[in-house]
């Protein structure tokens, strides 16, 4: 079982807090009573403990120092005088603010709420954002290792091709010391016991690893004759990888391990988290030079070292420029455009951190419009204590210091959704951090941590007191301003009320607007990510074997890693026959890739013909298939013709489309015989013309797979590109027969293997997985955002109408008809939510939505805020009849 | 040297400082108040009031060797000093004499 570890985020803390010299040895003591208690009484009791600990050191500590000098040597702990910020704060405030929140059950709950869940959001994407551009990578001196990237100014971009300026700068760069290259690959290792297992790796110049100053947890690392012509081939492999393959097995160094379709002596293991450049787990010499290639040609590679000793960034940069330079005048043809650029390795600078900056901005909003509607709530509140503000006015209290006390009580609330908003992010973002890379089918880069930092926990504390000013120093200024002198006139009843009038129609209007637009949006985005149930009863995905198909390079000769050519039709044929062979397997069939797994549209274009005005454009997914991918798959063929074995061969272009996208492009017209293009594919690609020979029902795997319909399917060419998707539909339980077609592949071609083999419904669970996630986020959201807007509407409405109490009964006293007043009330709620639902339904037209379906949710909202908004009006307005007349004239 | 009197909280520190067997760091300081008077003490009160003798010169403070157990990390170990004595001794003559003379029952 893994050891309990101590909250980071609080060592952190209490790092800073604590005196410098004293710092380590209390974090030591308490990490000795965190494992104590963890082992008494569990993982999260003990975690809670040690939070408050490093709370009350935190607190002490800065107490402490804080202390004039005298009364800290003195003797006295604890009980001196309370002590007052600025004379205006005080404890007693909170304490009001912790009554406040008791007293009003359903705001408080609204509120916090509403606010943990914007807080949470704003959280987890500073903290995600803080990680991608500037994260602290846990190596020694990392600040000082440093990045260098040819940049092409024509094109805009960086050009990895680097591998004659790597040489160059290797003779000539100074301020840049142990420079080293990295060519990032996938590999494929086979265990003893037979499974062939792809790793992430990287062909890596041997100067790299002293570069680093990492040390390998066994064996060695890669030395400069391992990158030798002619070397033996060897490889080290990170920590995971060694648990996975080997079983974490310590007498591992030395082994031969099967790398691609070469051998290569295992000679070291990586320590746990170390995953250079990015998230690789495996490192083979690179062994390449530049007279293999020509320039600007070869690898890609990341190209990287260590700033020397006293040598600055912008000194480097300045020397590279000058190298940079005199490569242009050399090499004309290819370094004109190309300017070499340092930057601090895995570190974003410029647009990225423009664009994460304003992605903050957009969550600080949101957070803001969540305040601004809680705030409306606490201003109903407290002009209910109008009174109360009066008095306390009376008795001397500085219109600061009831601002201040108004401020602190919102603080109180603020605070608490802080508080939960953040436990929510931590959690969250490390669930979520989980789930997007498992869907991005990758490792996540080794300097990624999810744990809160002490960062965050500033950015939360900042955040709740932007929120609580919005909340509590707006609506107080309101309140204790000019009308609050004629509230002081005539204390006890009469005079001039605290009024909404225009704000409050402009609040209530905006907030219906927002109501009526983005609910539906919601509502509609979240549909589309339904996983189709109809499909999934129609399509096996548990019996259904899918892996990659591909041919290895042998990575210790020294050629390029990854999967060298694809497989031929003959390959496939071949396959086939042996699998169907076998017992177990049904039938076999091959696409160009899994569809809908990260799966990108591209343009189309369709060719009208006559009767259609235009010809008809926009995006889709394509895939290649086999001849019997339908029949295999269960897709019928509702027009034309399928795909047969010689339309790979016959050089004519022919393609099938699926009967989703027929429709929703052709709208019931035929499709057999029009001509398909996709315009944006390079040179004559981009010019030719397919035509559609066929219309297939759309194939439930496609409907099934990730909400990513595809819509144009076209012959798997006899030579297919580097990877070929294998499916094996299959009679018994599948996961017996994964040894088994490992086995048959091998036999068909010794350097053909299959990769990431299992069940389709195993492919997809992450995915679905991601998407039952977003619904539910977007649903919590926006259920959110309605509830809160609802709640806002309701306490405006009500509020207004409350106001009017006294008025509405002493016209009923002077004999208006009940009618007559409960029209007049009515009217004015009807035209501040008619005027909203306009505008909200004009903002949503503009944007999406055009169909029936939309309509109904958009009529459905409104009608919802409707019923809200007339509740509203009808409670104290039907209580303001029923005072007797009398009894108002009375009062009045 | 001369010394305001010790507090109520800084007597209990010094006396679990004396009474802890073995090596005397925070935890096992905090443990023995603990212990002793059968409540439980902010652990933050007691290493700031370390820190406070320490600063009078009642108590002398060092590191120890690093302990594997802590991650290699070691222990800020602390004996009390002369002082440290005399101010406790010192104390009790003070409250000793406050109570002489007094019976006080339930």
């Amino acid at each position: 079982m893994k050891r309990a570890e101590p909250p980071r985020a609080a060592q952190r803390l209490l790092m800073r807090a604590l005196p410098e010299d004293a710092g380590d040895a209390i974090v030591a003591d308490l990490d000795e009573v965190f494992v104590r208690r963890a082992e008494e009484r569990g993982a999260v009791r003990a975690r809670l403990w040690y939070w408050r600990e490093a709370l009350s050191f935190s607190g002490r500590f800065l107490r402490e120092r804080m202390r004039p000098g005298r009364e800290r040597e003195g003797a006295p702990e604890v009980d001196g005088p309370r002590r007052r910020w600025g004379g205006a704060f005080s404890w007693l405030d909170v304490k009001l603010g912790g009554r406040m929140l008791a007293k009003s059950p359903g705001l408080t709950a609204v509120g916090v709420l509403g606010m943990a869940v914007a807080i949470a959001l704003a959280t987890s994407w500073w903290q995600f954002s803080r990680n991608l551009i500037d994260p602290r990578i846990d190596l020694d001196d990392a600040d000082r290792i440093v990045r260098i990237r040819n940049w092409d100014v024509s094109a805009g971009g960086p050009d990895p091709r680097s591998l004659h300026d790597y040489e160059l700068w290797r003779r000539e760069v100074r301020t840049i010391e142990q420079l080293s290259a990295a060519a990032p690959g996938e590999f494929r290792l086979r265990t003893p016991d037979g499974r062939v297992v792809s790793a992430v790796g990287a062909r890596l110049t041997p100067s790299a690893f002293p570069a680093l100053r990492v040390r390998p947890l066994l064996g060695r690392t890669l030395l400069e004759e391992d990158a030798e012509a002619g070397a033996p081939p060897v490889i080290v492999i990170g920590h995971d990888l060694w648990q996975r393959l080997f079983d974490g097995d310590p007498g591992v160094v030395g082994r031969d391990v099967r790398v691609g379709t070469g051998t290569a002596t295992l000679i070291g293991v990586m320590p746990e988290g170390f995953g250079f450049p990015t998230n690789q787990e495996v490192w083979v010499p690179f062994r390449e030079s530049a007279l293999d290639h020509a320039r600007r040609e070869g690898p890609a590679l990341i190209v990287f070292g260590r700033l020397a000793a006293g040598v600055s960034l912008e000194e480097s940069q300045a020397e590279l420029t000058a190298v940079g330079q005199r490569a242009a005048a050399d090499f004309p043809l290819t370094n004109e455009n190309l300017q070499p650029r340092v930057t601090p390795f895995a570190k974003f600078q410029g647009f990225e951190v423009i664009v994460a900056g304003v992605a903050n901005l957009v969550f600080v909003l949101l957070l803001f419009v969540v305040c601004a509607n809680v705030g409306t709530l606490v201003y109903a509140r407290t002009v209910t204590r109008e009174n109360e503000i009066a008095l306390r006015t009376a008795l001397g209290a500085s219109r600061g210091r009831i601002v201040v006390q108004l401020f602190t009580e919102a603080l109180v609330l603020t605070t608490l959704a802080a508080v939960i908003g953040l436990l929510v992010a931590a959690r969250g973002l490390e669930w979520g951090m989980a789930l997007f890379w498992e869907v991005q089918q990758t490792r996540p880069p080794f300097w990624i941590d999810t744990s809160v930092s002490a960062s965050t926990a500033m950015y939360v504390a900042a955040l709740a007191l932007f929120g609580a000013a919005v909340i509590g120093i707006l609506p107080a200024l309101k309140a204790t301003g000019q009308r609050l002198r004629s509230r002081l006139a005539t204390p006890g009843g009469g005079g001039e009320t605290l009024r909404f009038g225009a704000v409050s129609t402009a609040v209530i209007v905006v907030q219906v607007a927002l109501c009526v637009a983005l609910v539906p949006l919601a509502v509609l985005r979240g549909q589309e990510l339904r996983p189709d149930r109809e499909a999934g009863e129609l399509f096996p995905a548990g019996a259904f074997l899918s892996g990659r198909l591909l041919r290895d390079a042998d990575p210790g000769a020294g050629a390029s890693a990854g999967p060298a050519a694809g497989t031929t039709t003959a390959h496939r044929q071949n396959l086939r026959r042996r699998l169907e062979a076998e017992g177990g397997i049904t039938a076999v069939t091959f696409s160009d890739r899994l569809p809908g797994m990260n799966h990108p549209t591209e343009a189309f274009r369709i060719d009208a013909g006559a009767g259609i005005a235009d010809s008809l454009t926009g995006r889709v997914r394509t895939l290649a298939v086999d001849p019997d991918f339908f029949d295999v798959m269960g897709a019928r063929i509702v027009a034309g013709r399928g795909l047969l074995p010689s339309d790979a061969e016959s050089g004519v272009d022919v393609l099938v489309i699926g009967s989703g996208f027929a429709e929703s492009v052709l709208g019931g017209r035929n499709a057999v015989g029009r001509l398909l293009q996709h315009p944006e594919r390079r040179d004559e690609e981009g010019k030719r013309w397919y035509e559609i020979v066929g219309v297939v029902e759309d194939p439930p795997i496609v409907r099934f797979g990730a909400g990513a319909y595809v819509g144009v399917y076209r012959p798997l060419p006899s030579r297919a590109q580097a990877v070929t998707q294998v499916y094996a539909r299959t009679s018994s339980t599948p996961h017996t027969l994964v040894p088994r077609i490992h086995d048959i592949v091998e036999s068909v071609d010794s350097d053909l293997v299959v990769d990431e083999l299992m069940t389709l419904e195993e492919t997809w669970h992450p995915v679905r997985r991601a998407d039952r996630f977003f619904v539910i986020a977007l649903a919590v959201v926006s259920g959110m955002a309605l509830l809160l807007s609802l709640a806002g509407i309701y306490a405006l409405m009500s509020f207004t109408v409350a106001q009017r109490v006294r008025e509405i009964a002493i016209r009923a006293a002077l004999g208006a008809h009940p009618r007559r007043i409960l029209l007049a009330i009515f009217s004015r709620a009807l035209m501040q939510i008619g005027a909203g639902v306009l505008a909200g339904g004009l903002l949503i037209s503009l944007v999406v939505i055009d169909d029936a379906e939309g309509a109904r949710i958009v009529a459905g909202v409104a009608a919802l805020v409707l019923t809200i908004g007339l509740l509203a009006c009808a409670v104290p307005a039907l209580r303001a009849l029923r005072i007797e007349p009398a009894d108002a004239l009375r009062e009045g | 040297m001369s010394h305001q009197g010790l507090g109520e909280f800084e007597q209990m520190v010094l006396l679990a400082i004396l009474q802890v067997k073995g090596e005397v760091y925070g935890v096992p300081i905090v443990d023995e108040i603990e212990r002793r008077t059968g409540r439980s003490v902010s652990r933050a009160a007691v290493y700031v009031t370390l820190r406070r003798l320490e600063s009078k010169g009642l108590i002398a403070s060092w590191l120890g060797d690093p302990v594997a157990e802590r991650g290699g990390k070691a222990r800020r170990l602390v004996r009390v000093e002369p002082e440290g004595f005399a101010a406790l001794r010192e104390s009790r003559r003070v409250m000793d004499r406050m109570w002489s003379g007094l019976e006080v029952s339930q």
